[in-house]
């Protein structure tokens, strides 16, 4: 019970900032929003990442840093910006599901660079996400 | 250019900005799991991560970001910008801590109905801003939907 709770929690988070993000970027360009948003989370997660997991944080090595730099790159700069970018654009209402289908890009990722296996529900999950999209953007 | 041509344009620009931002959060879970299974602690690599991708965005964008201060500076854009980070924040540890709880396969589908929250939380909050379509509500629904059977079919 406690797992949905927390579950649910995080949906609410995820879904919430979409939309919150969508009244900011009215006023602010979707660069400087991004950032500013980055800050924020930066102050929360740097002092979570201090009290929780510090011997982790001297400990770490130094190959550990270029894949932070990876992540950081995909996430940040690409990834949020690209996303305020579209809510910013579009609307959140329109934005958020088509950026929310990122789960089909990880299947597709895992599927022809991982050599996994494409099983049925990824399949049909596949089918309606991509379905899904097409009846966003038919709109007039 | 013509009024339809600037809103096919914007149109254009924000599904495919959109779609790219789904690409890279795909291949970022891809690479995430090997992150934080094998490199360090989730908390961590996303505070990290979150430095330095906020220090190449300053260093790319400097001029517009200096233009906006200066030219722009909008309070209320920032304060929903920040709540935006924040909540952005809140879902991503409650994510890891949904995920200490309980077993991903039950955290990651219902963790994957944020589009259809985001789609109702407009409409409740910005029925003004933003017009609901019942095709919309319904893509939505079948994006998670979507998300939901390769989320339990990957596992």
């Amino acid at each position: 019970m406690l797992g949905v709770l927390l579950s649910l929690a995080a949906a609410l988070g995820f879904g919430g900032s979409a939309v919150l993000a969508r009244v900011g970027l009215q006023y602010i360009s979707p660069v400087t929003g991004t950032l500013v948003s980055l800050l924020v989370g930066i102050v929360i997660t740097t002092t979570l990442a201090l009290v929780f997991h510090f011997d982790d944080i001297v400990g770490l090595a130094a190959i550990a840093f270029a894949w932070f730099l990876l992540v950081g790159i995909l996430n940040y700069p690409m990834g949020r910006l690209l996303n305020y970018n579209s809510v910013s654009k579009l609307g959140v209402a329109r934005s958020a599901p088509v950026v929310g289908a990122s789960p089909l890009f990880a299947a597709v990722v895992a599927v022809t660079v991982g050599g996994e296996v494409m099983t049925l529900p990824i399949f049909v999950g596949t089918v309606a996400i991509i379905s899904g999209i097409a009846l966003i953007v038919s709109q007039k | 250019m013509t009024l339809t041509n600037t809103a096919t344009r914007q149109k254009v620009l924000g599904y495919g900005s959109a779609l790219a931002a789904a690409a890279c959060y795909g291949t970022l879970a891809v690479i995430g799991k090997k992150v934080v299974s094998d490199i360090a602690p989730p908390l961590v690599a996303t505070s990290f991560s979150m430095i330095i991708g906020t220090f190449i965005l300053a260093a790319i964008f400097q001029q517009n970001i200096r233009k906006d201060l200066v030219v722009r500076p909008a309070l209320k854009g920032w304060i929903f910008v920040s709540l935006a980070g924040g909540a952005a924040t809140w879902g991503v540890t409650f994510w890891f801590l949904a995920l200490s709880q309980a077993p991903a396969i039950m955290v990651a589908p219902i963790a994957s109905i944020h589009p259809v929250l985001s789609v109702l939380i407009t409409l409740v909050f910005l029925r003004k801003t933003e017009r609901v379509s019942k095709k919309t509500l319904a893509g939505a629904l079948l994006v998670t939907f979507g998300v939901l059977l390769i989320t339990l079919g990957g596992n």
